[in-house]
């Protein structure tokens, strides 16, 4: 399955998810939904999150999977915070 | 942290190019902080402060290294310690202010003490017969110019080798300090240079005091 595509092509702003479809029995339902926050991430801060959960969310055991020090890690994940919170709706609501 | 330093993601984890050569050299704190660099800094600064006690080359100051003053062995590792330091509290306290990211003593201090391991170079050249006698011979050259026999142009070569492997040393060492202050305070741009700059200054002038106070009174 190709990535999740998160920005448009054209003019490089956040995509939202215009139609859905079950697998299963083909339903779809057709609306303008936002991405979540995580979803907007781009890939490889995906698979950051994803791994620091994984990793019980300690940084060390993160520097020790990636074979880098520990405030590496640490500043890549204050660059997706700072990311997260720059992709959280204006007023404050957040979806993710 | 660069994109560079990510660029070999690939699949569902997440995964930083393996370190080469040029990494260790110029950007090692991506892959080494806290303790680990903390052993390896002090072993160079105590190993640098071992070497210049045979060629009497104190590292008398955070950017400092002057050949020729004889001293007692513990002043050689305690000069660097005290010029480690300097920089490193100074970097912290800094680093705390202007820091918007929580970060670890540990990590600043190690990355630190790391950063100095280039002065092993011109502690281990400065070994060399040929600088020992230029060294020597140049100050009462200067005070009689007339006076002293003519010093050999092989002699003046390996001193000018010497001076120029010191200044390459002493530049590679700040941009690790720099990368050091960088990568552990998580900062970058105008305000990680700013700070560090003034942080420099003012090390110098605790570390030529704190030296002053412990070696020289």
């Amino acid at each position: 399955m190709p990535p999740l595509p998160i920005q448009c092509p054209s003019c490089g702003v956040g995509l939202a998810v215009k139609r859905m479809a079950c697998p299963h029995c083909g339903t779809e339902v057709e609306g303008v939904y936002e991405l979540p926050s995580l979803a907007r991430l781009a890939r490889d801060d995906q698979a950051f999150v994803l791994e620091f959960v994984k990793a019980s969310g300690s940084l060390k055991e993160m520097a020790r999977l990636l074979k880098v020090s520990y405030p590496t890690v640490r500043n890549r994940l204050d660059e997706i915070i700072e990311r997260l919170k720059e992709a959280e709706p204006k007023d404050g609501h957040s979806d993710g | 942290m660069g994109t560079q330093m990510v660029d070999a993601m690939r699949g569902d984890a997440p995964r930083y190019r393996a370190p080469g050569l040029r990494d260790w050299l110029f950007t090692p704190f991506t892959y080494i902080a806290g303790a680990p660099a903390l052993a390896i800094g002090l072993a160079a600064i105590l190993l640098a402060g071992l070497a210049g006690s045979f060629s009497y080359t104190h590292f008398d100051g955070v950017l400092d290294m002057h050949t020729g003053l004889v001293a007692a062995l513990w002043v050689f590792p305690a000069e660097g310690i005290i010029a480690w330091l300097s920089l490193a509290v100074i970097l912290y306290f800094l680093g705390r202010i202007v820091s918007k990211s929580a970060f670890r003593a540990m990590d600043l201090f190690g990355t630190q003490a790391m950063s100095r391991w280039p002065m092993l170079i011109p502690a281990t050249a400065a070994l060399a017969p040929a600088y020992q006698r230029f060294a020597r011979a140049l100050p009462q050259r200067l005070i009689a110019p007339g006076g002293a026999s003519a010093l050999p142009l092989m002699d003046a070569l390996i001193f000018g080798a010497v001076v120029l492997v010191t200044i390459a040393a002493v530049v590679w060492m700040v941009a690790l300090m720099y990368r050091s202050y960088c990568v552990c305070c998580n900062l970058k741009g105008g305000r990680a240079v700013g700070t560090f700059i003034g942080g420099l200054l003012a090390a110098e002038v605790i570390a030529k005091v704190a030296l002053w106070l412990a070696v020289v009174r």
